[in-house]
C-alpha cells in the first residue's frame, strides 16, 4: 500500500537523480501506491517535460494504476498454462464472489482484482493466484473462494 | 539512380536519401499516405503506403525505405492493392463516417485514399463507443472519433512548438490522442496555435469558436440577413493568396479581387482590407520601438511583436517576466476592430452596437484574441464580433452556390480599403519586421531609402537574424532584428537573449512555421508528399510579388492612414492612439 | 581479482558444490531429468544463487578470464563457431550480431551498450526467470564478455517487474561481482571496464521487442520503431547496441571457457546446442526441460513429460507463445528446432511448450492468444492495433456459433495482411496462432460454424449435464441462478438444458464431479 502523506517536495527529492521518466514513475507507484496528479506534476517538473508527456508514458504501462488498489490485491495469472488449466473459471468465480470485475476495487476497499495478470513465470505449478504476497499454486475455484472468505472473516473480526 | 517501378525503368535525380514514396511521386506514381510529413520524423504508423520491394518478404512502407540503385518496386500489384485497401478499411471501421457534413469532406486524406482504393466502409464492424468531442473553452475542437492515430499532431506539438500537450494515452486499440489526465485542451498549456489542426489529415482536429461552438456560422448568416445590422468584414493579408485553393485553384494564386466579389455576393455590407490596419500597426509599433530602443530598464532590452495570439499565449504562460518587453501595440485585427467601432461608426453614422465586425483569418486562435479580457477599447463594445477562418469561408461560399473561380475582380470598399505592400507582407514570416523597418529606418535616417527590401528577413528558416542597415543604438551597437517562426525556435531565441548570448533589439515571433501563410486554419495541404510548410511557400512568394509591384509600399505613406491620424487619432502613440490601439498583457496559468 | 585468486576460491568451494550436485542428482534420478542435457541450466537449483564463490567453483568467471586474454575479434569468432542462435525467439546467429555491433562501433567511433533482454513476456515461458533467480552470475559474466567483444563499458539488464526474486538476485549478484572486481574498472587486471545497471519493466509485453525495449530504457512509451536502423547500428541513446536474451547469454561463459564444441557438438544442422523448453499444460511432469535441438516432440512429451494425465488424449502442443502456433498430435515426430518449426507454421519462440488435450478447443486457444495480442499491442500501427481486434471479433463470433464460412475466409485473409504490413515483430507474428490452428484444425472451426464445439469448451456451444456419478447431495441446486437443476435431497437430480444459461457455477460445487460439460 502507498503512503499518501509523502509531500511533493519529499517526492521531488527522491526522484531528482532518477535516470528516466519511467523509473521516476515506478518510484511514484511505489511511494503512493498509485500515480497521483501531484506525482505527475513533480516528475514533469524534474524532467522539464510537459505533464502530458509524463501521463502518456504512465498510461502505456499496465503496472501503473491511477486509483488506489484494495487492501488485498488479487492476481489471477492468465498465462497460457494457467488458462489451459482453468484460470478463467477461477477469475469468474472470484469476480462473482466479490461483486467486482477485474480491474475494480470493492466498495469497502478491502479487495481489488488486478486487470489482466500476465504470466508470472511459474507455469509448472499452474493455475496460480496471488493475493498480496501469498502465492497459491495448483489451485482451483473451491480453494480460492475459501481463502477469500477467510480473509473477509478475519477482516470483520479485526474491525470489531 | 535507376529504379524499376511497376515494370518500367526510371532515372531518379537527387536520389541520395530519397524515399520510395518521394521517388515514386517524382515520376507521377502517387502512393497514398496518411502519417508521413517530411519535417516531423518518421512515424510509419498508418501503413497505407506499403509497397512490394523485391527481396523483401513482407510489404514495406514506402515512406520508410530509401531507394537503392536497381530497386524493383511494385505499387499496384494485387497483393499491394489488397493490403492497402484492407488497411484503409481497418481505419474506416474506427472512424466516424459523416463525410457529407464533415468540414474536411473535400480534402480529407483518409477519404481520398479510401475512394481511390474503392474501400468498403462496412467491411469491418465498429468496436468502439463514440466519445464526446472536446471543445470546451477551446479554439480547437478535438474529435477522437475521427482520429486515425497517425501521430502527426503529437509530433508537431512536441517538435516544432515544444508545448508537447498532445500525446497518446493508453495503449493498443483503446489508445487515444489526448492531454494529461484525459482532460480538455484548455486545462493544459496549449497555446491554441493550431499547428496540430494544420497537420491533421482528417477532421479529428479542427478550429472551433469558444463562445458560439458550431453555430457561429449560423449566427453570421442571421446577422447578414438582418437589415438592421451593418455587417462588415476585413480580410487578413495572407487570405488573398490561399482562399482560391478551396476552389481548385493553384496555391499562391492572387485571388484578392475574386475574394472581395465573393464576400459581396455573400451579403457583407462592406468589404475592407485588414492590411490597412497592418499599416497602423507599423505606425504605432514603429514609434513605440523608437521610443523604447534606448530606454529599457530591465536586463532584457528587446521589443517582441505582439500580433500573433499563439505567441502571446505562449510567452504570457512560460515567460511572464518578458511581458514588459512585449509591444503594447494591438494586432491589426484588434486595431481594425477598434477603429471600425469608433472612427468608422462615426463616419457612416451607425451606432457601434449595430455594426457586426467580422474578420477573415488563416488563424485558429484569432478569436481567442478577440475574446481576450481587456482587449476592447470600450469594455461595453466588442471591437471584433466574430472571426471566420479561411476554411470556414470556403464552405460558406460553396454553400451559397457562388462560382468563385469565374468571378470578376472586385475592389475593397472605402474608407478602409487602401493598404500598402508593407501591410500585405505581414502575412508571411519576416513581413512584420520588414514593414516596420521600412518606416523606422526612414524615420531615423530622416530620408527615403532606395532599397526597402530586407531579404535577410525573408525565407523559410525558423530563425533569421539581420543587422538593420547602418543603424545603431545609443551604445553604438548595430541594431539587430530577429525573425522567428515556430515556438521551439522562439524558445531558443528567448534563452539566447536571457543568457546574454545574443542581443536583439527587435524580435518578431510567429507561432506558425512560415508565418500566417501557414496558419492552422488555412486550406489543407493537398500534396501527396506532406511537409511542414505545405502551400505556404507559394503563398509567400505571391505576397512578396504583390508587394514588389505595388506603388504604395510604405505604411507611413498610406494616405488613408495619414487621414485617419489627422482627422481622428492625433499622433501615433499619442493619448487617443494609446486608448484605442494599445493594450497590456497579463500572465496566464499553465495548468487548470 | 586475478586468475590465481579465482582458482583459490574454486578450490575452496569445489567440494561444497560437488556435494550439492550429487544430492541433486540423487534426488532427481527420474526420466524427467535424466533425459535432459543441462548446459544452460547446469547450476539451477544446485548452487546458492547468492554465493559468488559457488558460481566460481563451477568454473564461473573463468570464461571471462580466458576471453580477456584473447582479442575481441577472436572472442566473436568463437561465438560464431559455436553456432549459437538467439534464444529469445528470433534465432538470429549470435556471433553475427556481436560482429555487427563491433563493426558499428568501429565505424562510428562511439561506444556500444550491452543489453540483456529479461522481459520474458511469453505467457508460458519461465526459463529466463529460472536462470536469473538461480544462476545470475552466468548472465553477468556473459554480458561482460560481450562488452569486451563489441566495445562497450555499460550494460543494462531489463527485467520484467513481475519477477521480484529475479530482480533481487541479479542485483545482489551485481553487487558481489563489483566487490570482487569482476565488474567495474580494470577487470581482472586488464585495461577493460564494464558495469551493469538493472532496469525494471512496467507491464508491457511489447517491451520484449528490441526497439521497444530501447525506448523503455530511455524512459519513453515502449513503442517499436521501424527497422532499419537496427539496434546494432543505432540503438540505445542512438549508439550501437547489442541485445541478447538471458538464455543466450547464460551459455556464453562455458562456450568461452570450454570452446565452441561445448555447444556445437550437439543439436541439429544449423541449430547448435540445447534449448530450454517450458513444458506445461496437460502434462504429467511440467517444468523446465533442457534438451538438444532436434529432439522430437514425442520424446519431450512422453520420455520426459510423462505423457498426458487422467487418461485424456493429447491433441496438440502450442509452441512460441502468442507468436507461435499449434502442432497437432499426428506431427509429434517432428524434430524441434528453429527451422523445422517455422516450416510447419509455428515458431520456436522463447521455448514455451503447452500441451493440450481433447478438452482444449483450438478456436478458444486462438482466441486466447489474439486477446493477448490485442491487450499487448502498442497501438502505433494500423494493422496490429485495429486488425487484431477484428480478428478477435471474428473468433468471438465463431465461438458463439454465429459465424459463417465466409468469416473463415476473412480470418485467413486479414491474418495474412496483418503479418505482411505490421511495423514490428509483435504484429507480424500475432496472427500465427490463428493461421496455424486454421491449417491443422480446420475441422474444428467448421464444426463451430455448424454450432458445435467438439472440445466442449466454448460456453455458448456446450451444455451441462449430470451424469451417473451423482450422489443426490443437492449442493448444486441452490447455486444455479436460474433454477435449472431440479431434484430433492437423496432423489434423482436433473439439469434442464433448456433453462441452463451455462454460467458454470454448478460444476465446481459438485463433490464427485458429476456435472460435466458436453458439446451441444
Amino acid at each position: 500500500m502507498g503512503d499518501l502523506t509523502v509531500t511533493k517536495s519529499a517526492f521531488k527529492k527522491r526522484i531528482t537523480n532518477e535516470p528516466s521518466i519511467l523509473t521516476a514513475l515506478q518510484q511514484a507507484q511505489e511511494v503512493y501506491g498509485y500515480i497521483t496528479p501531484d506525482a505527475v506534476a513533480v516528475v514533469a517538473d524534474v524532467f522539464e517535460v510537459s505533464q502530458s508527456r509524463v501521463y502518456s508514458t504512465a498510461t502505456f504501462y499496465h503496472q501503473f494504476t491511477f486509483a488506489p488498489r484494495g487492501k488485498h490485491v488479487i492476481s489471477v495469472c492468465m498465462g497460457t498454462a494457467c488458462y489451459v488449466l482453468g484460470a478463467q473459471e477461477i477469475l469468474n468465480a472470484i469476480e462473482d464472489e466479490l461483486g467486482i470485475k477485474a480491474g475494480g476495487v470493492t466498495t469497502d476497499g478491502l479487495f481489488s482484482i488486478e486487470h489482466n495478470t500476465r504470466c508470472v513465470g511459474d507455469c509448472a505449478s499452474a493455475p496460480i493466484v496471488i493475493i498480496g504476497e501469498r502465492w497459491f499454486n495448483k489451485t482451483n475455484t473451491t480453494k480460492m473462494l475459501a481463502v477469500i472468505r477467510k480473509i473477509k472473516k478475519d477482516e470483520q473480526e479485526g474491525a470489531q | 539512380m535507376k529504379i524499376n517501378v511497376n515494370g518500367n525503368e526510371y532515372e531518379i535525380k537527387g536520389a541520395s536519401g530519397k524515399t520510395v514514396l518521394e521517388a515514386c511521386a517524382d515520376i507521377g506514381v502517387n502512393i497514398p499516405n496518411l502519417c508521413y510529413s517530411k519535417n516531423l520524423g518518421l512515424l510509419s504508423s498508418c501503413r497505407a503506403c506499403v509497397v512490394e520491394i523485391e527481396g523483401r518478404w513482407n510489404l514495406v512502407p514506402a515512406c520508410g525505405v530509401n531507394i537503392a540503385d536497381g530497386m524493383i518496386i511494385k505499387t499496384n500489384s494485387p497483393r499491394v492493392l489488397d493490403a492497402r485497401k484492407t488497411v484503409l478499411e481497418l481505419l474506416l471501421s474506427d472512424h466516424e463516417l459523416d463525410c457529407l457534413k464533415c468540414s474536411r469532406t473535400s480534402d480529407c486524406r483518409l477519404k481520398k485514399a479510401s475512394e481511390d482504393a474503392q474501400c468498403d466502409a462496412k467491411r469491418f464492424a465498429r468496436d468502439k463507443e463514440f466519445v464526446t468531442v472536446d471543445q470546451k473553452n477551446d479554439y480547437i475542437r478535438r474529435n477522437p472519433n475521427k482520429c486515425i492515430m497517425c501521430g502527426r499532431c503529437v509530433k508537431v506539438c512536441a517538435i516544432h512548438q515544444q508545448v508537447d500537450v498532445l500525446a497518446v494515452n493508453g495503449r493498443g486499440f483503446e489508445s487515444t490522442v489526448g492531454v494529461a489526465w484525459d482532460k480538455e485542451l484548455g486545462s493544459v498549456p496549449c497555446i491554441t496555435c493550431g499547428q496540430c489542426v494544420a497537420n491533421c489529415p482528417t477532421a479529428a482536429l479542427e478550429e472551433a469558436q469558444a463562445t458560439n461552438r458550431h453555430d457561429h456560422l449560423q449566427l453570421l448568416k442571421e446577422k447578414i440577413a438582418d437589415d438592421k445590422t451593418h455587417v462588415i468584414i476585413a480580410t487578413a493579408p495572407s487570405t488573398r493568396v490561399a482562399i482560391g485553393e478551396g476552389f481548385g485553384m493553384k496555391s499562391g494564386t492572387n485571388v484578392q479581387g475574386k475574394m472581395v466579389t465573393a464576400l459581396k455576393k455573400l451579403g457583407f455590407d462592406r468589404i475592407f482590407d485588414l492590411n490597412l490596419a497592418a499599416d497602423f500597426t507599423i505606425m504605432e509599433e514603429g514609434v513605440e520601438f523608437i521610443s523604447k530602443l534606448d530606454n529599457w530598464e530591465g536586463e532584457v532590452k528587446t521589443l517582441f511583436t505582439s500580433c500573433c495570439p499563439g505567441w502571446i499565449n505562449y510567452v504570457t504562460m512560460m515567460h511572464p517576466d518578458l511581458i514588459p518587453n512585449i509591444s503594447t501595440t494591438k494586432s491589426p485585427q484588434q486595431i481594425f476592430g477598434a477603429l471600425a467601432k469608433t472612427y468608422y461608426a462615426d463616419k457612416i453614422d451607425i451606432e457601434p452596437k449595430n455594426i457586426f465586425m467580422v474578420m477573415l483569418m488563416p488563424c485558429v486562435t484569432k478569436s481567442s484574441e478577440a475574446n481576450r479580457k481587456g482587449i476592447d477599447a470600450n469594455s461595453r463594445i466588442k471591437d471584433v464580433d466574430m472571426v471566420v477562418t479561411v476554411r470556414e469561408m470556403i464552405r460558406l461560399i460553396k454553400e451559397s452556390g457562388i462560382d468563385f473561380k469565374n468571378l470578376d475582380d472586385g475592389k475593397y470598399d472605402d474608407p478602409m480599403g487602401l493598404s500598402s505592400g508593407a501591410g500585405l507582407i505581414f502575412g508571411t514570416t519576416g513581413g512584420v519586421t520588414e514593414a516596420a523597418l521600412r518606416t523606422v529606418c526612414e524615420h531615423i535616417m530622416g530620408k527615403k531609402m532606395e532599397n526597402i527590401e530586407f531579404h535577410d528577413l525573408r525565407g523559410e528558416k525558423g530563425i533569421k537574424v539581420a543587422n538593420v542597415r547602418d543603424l545603431k543604438d545609443k551604445n553604438g551597437n548595430n541594431i539587430r532584428a530577429a525573425v522567428v517562426s515556430g515556438i521551439t525556435n522562439a524558445e531558443r531565441v528567448i534563452q539566447d537573449i536571457k543568457s546574454g548570448y545574443e542581443h536583439y533589439h527587435y524580435v518578431e515571433v510567429m507561432a506558425c512555421p512560415g508565418g500566417c501563410v501557414n496558419g492552422g486554419a488555412m486550406p489543407a495541404h493537398d500534396a501527396i508528399i506532406q511537409d511542414n510548410f505545405g502551400n505556404a511557400r507559394n503563398r509567400s512568394k505571391t505576397i512578396y510579388n504583390m508587394d514588389q509591384y505595388n506603388n504604395l509600399r510604405r505604411s507611413h505613406e498610406n494616405p488613408v492612414v495619414k487621414q485617419i491620424y489627422d482627422e481622428f487619432l492625433g499622433k501615433p502613440n499619442g493619448k487617443k492612439a494609446h486608448e484605442l490601439l494599445h493594450t497590456t498583457h497579463t500572465p496566464r496559468k499553465k495548468y487548470n | 581479482m586475478t586468475k590465481k585468486k579465482l582458482e583459490e576460491i574454486k578450490d575452496k568451494y569445489s567440494s561444497i558444490v560437488d556435494d550439492k550436485w550429487t544430492q541433486w542428482s540423487q534426488k532427481n534420478d527420474t526420466p524427467f531429468f535424466n533425459n535432459q542435457v543441462r548446459k544452460v541450466l547446469r547450476n539451477v537449483d544446485i548452487i546458492d544463487p547468492l554465493s559468488i564463490h559457488e558460481y566460481i567453483a563451477t568454473d564461473g568467471y573463468f570464461g571471462l578470464e580466458k576471453s580477456l586474454k584473447i582479442t575481441p575479434e577472436k572472442v566473436i569468432e568463437i561465438v560464431q563457431k559455436s553456432g549459437m542462435r538467439g534464444r529469445g525467439g528470433a534465432g538470429f546467429p549470435t556471433g553475427k550480431k556481436w560482429q555487427f555491433v563491433r563493426e558499428s562501433v568501429q565505424n562510428s567511433g562511439t561506444e556500444a551498450y550491452v543489453v540483456c533482454n529479461a522481459d520474458e513476456g511469453d505467457p508460458g515461458a519461465f526459463m529466463d526467470r529460472a536462470i536469473l533467480e538461480n544462476d545470475p552470475h552466468s548472465v553477468i559474466e556473459a554480458m561482460t564478455i560481450a562488452g569486451y567483444a563489441v566495445g562497450a563499458t555499460k550494460g543494462y539488464v531489463y527485467v520484467r517487474a513481475e519477477y521480484p526474486i529475479a530482480v533481487k538476485n541479479i542485483r545482489h549478484a551485481i553487487t558481489a561481482a563489483r566487490k570482487y572486481g569482476l565488474l567495474g574498472e580494470n577487470i581482472l587486471g586488464k585495461d577493460f571496464s564494464f558495469d551493469l545497471e538493472v532496469r525494471l519493466g512496467a507491464g508491457a509485453f511489447v517491451c520484449g521487442e528490441e526497439t521497444a525495449l530501447i525506448a523503455s530504457i530511455e524512459g519513453k512509451r515502449g513503442e517499436p520503431t521501424p527497422r532499419p536502423p537496427f539496434p546494432s547500428t543505432k540503438g540505445l541513446y542512438g549508439k550501437p547496441t547489442l541485445i541478447n536474451n538471458v538464455e543466450t547469454f547464460s551459455a556464453i561463459p562455458m562456450i568461452m571457457f570450454k570452446g565452441p564444441t561445448y555447444w556445437n557438438k550437439i543439436g541439429s544442422k544449423n541449430n547448435a546446442g540445447t534449448k530450454v523448453f517450458a513444458l506445461a499444460g496437460n502434462i504429467a511432469n511440467a517444468g523446465l526441460v533442457e534438451v538438444p535441438m532436434g529432439i522430437t516432440i514425442n520424446e519431450i512429451i512422453n520420455d520426459i513429460g510423462g505423457g498426458v494425465p487422467n487418461g485424456k488424449k493429447v491433441k496438440a502442443v502450442q509452441t512460441g507463445g502468442p507468436s507461435g502456433g499449434c502442432i497437432p498430435a499426428n506431427m509429434f515426430d517432428l524434430k524441434i528446432d528453429f527451422d523445422s518449426l517455422q516450416r510447419v507454421g509455428s515458431i520456436l519462440g522463447s521455448g514455451g511448450l503447452v500441451v493440450m488435450d481433447e478438452t482444449n478447443c483450438m478456436v478458444d486457444v486462438a482466441k486466447f492468444f489474439i486477446q493477448f495480442s490485442v491487450d499487448e499491442s502498442c497501438g502505433k500501427c494500423t494493422p496490429c492495433r485495429i486488425g487484431n481486434k477484428k480478428l478477435l471479433g471474428i473468433l468471438d463470433k465463431i465461438s458463439l456459433g454465429n459465424a459463417k464460412m465466409k468469416d473463415l475466409v476473412e480470418l485467413e485473409n486479414l491474418s495474412k495482411i496483418i503479418i505482411n504490413t505490421s511495423l514490428c515483430g509483435l504484429g507480424m507474428s500475432s496472427p500465427n496462432p490463428v493461421l496455424s490452428t486454421l491449417k491443422h484444425f480446420r475441422k474444428e472451426y467448421v464444426e463451430h460454424i455448424k454450432g458445435h464445439c467438439p472440445a466442449a469448451a466454448c460456453k455458448k456451444l456446450v451444455t451441462y449435464e449430470i451424469n451417473e456419478k451423482c450422489i443426490n447431495c443437492n449442493r448444486c441446486v441452490p447455486v444455479c441462478p436460474v433454477n435449472a437443476i431440479k431434484g430433492e435431497l437423496k432423489e434423482d437430480h436433473f439439469l434442464d438444458k433448456e433453462i441452463c444459461v451455462k454460467c458454470g457455477k454448478c460444476a465446481p460445487i459438485c463433490p464427485v464431479n458429476a456435472i460435466i460439460k458436453v458439446s451441444k
